[in-house]
């Protein structure tokens, strides 16, 4: 069957994703140990880009989004980029919580 | 702007203004990149340049090693029957340092054109192969991913030349 896809769908956007993470498993078998964390890290970045494109995300995601953005591209040491993700995290955790505690 | 300005001021930049690289500048960019050496004058490279958006969209999907969103991608391939027809048999080693040389003189022409670009080596190379309709004998090596610099990143560390440079016998000091 063939799949009909229009550039502006939410389906074409997260096959593009599926492609991104199948693309990376396999390139991973033979790239250095620290292209893992930082391709985890642009498909979080392109996950929250594919939620705000389809006005899915609140000012939260796009906080973290613009975070990320605005460092990915900026060469870093593995401990920098570690302590960076470290503290996306706890910016998740906080808001996870928050939503734990209102409902 | 001088050569060794061009060398000492280039970056890899992986950040991109959606502003389009008109034709003319990227022919230029183009031509450095066939006036540089190469080994028995093979010229076994050919280059595949993608600009359209949603062409764009699917190559990233499938070169994890492209960040930012750049506004054209050159593909850089080894043409294999001009390996054998003109490399011998340590042509496809040559065609590696041509295609290196080629790269090299793209990234400087385009930096001086005020163009900013990333070499790009994560890609999965029988997928773009097939999406592009590249023929048997060409094979994707690399990626440029060009467009007007967004950011301009600080330089990396690099080792010192005594540590890798020596004057006439190994280990002797420059």
């Amino acid at each position: 069957m063939k799949i009909e896809m229009d550039p502006s769908t939410l389906c074409e956007a997260l096959t593009l994703l599926v492609g991104y993470l199948l693309s990376s498993a396999d390139g991973l078998y033979d790239e250095p140990q620290g292209y893992g964390p930082f391709r985890l890290l642009d498909a979080a970045r392109r996950v929250l880009s594919i939620m705000k494109d389809n006005d899915l995300s609140t000012p939260f995601h796009d906080d973290l989004f613009d975070r990320i953005e605005k460092e990915i591209t900026n060469v870093k040491s593995d401990q920098e980029t570690r302590e960076m993700i470290n503290t996306y995290i706890l910016k998740y955790t906080e808001e996870m919580k928050k939503n734990l505690t209102n409902q | 702007m001088k050569t060794i300005e061009a060398i000492f001021t280039r970056r890899s930049v992986r950040s991109y203004k959606a502003d389009p690289i008109p034709l003319d500048m990227i022919h230029k960019i183009l031509e450095a990149g066939r006036a540089s050496p190469s080994g028995g004058n093979a010229q076994a490279w050919s280059f595949l340049l993608v600009q359209s958006s949603r062409r764009l969209a699917y190559l990233r999907s499938l070169a994890p090693g492209i960040i930012g969103n750049p506004t054209i991608v050159l593909v850089i391939c080894q043409d294999d029957e001009r390996i054998a027809q003109f490399g011998g048999k340590s042509g496809e080693k040559s065609a590696w340092m041509d295609i290196g040389c080629a790269t090299e003189n793209i990234l400087l022409a385009a930096h001086d054109l005020g163009v900013g670009a990333c070499p790009i080596g994560s890609f999965h190379s029988a997928g773009v192969a097939f999406l592009l309709n590249l023929p048997r004998n060409i094979k994707p090596v690399l990626m440029l991913a060009m467009g007007y610099p967004e950011q301009k990143p600080s330089p990396p560390s690099r080792r010192p030349i005594s540590e890798f440079c020596y004057l006439e016998d190994w280990g002797q000091p420059l």
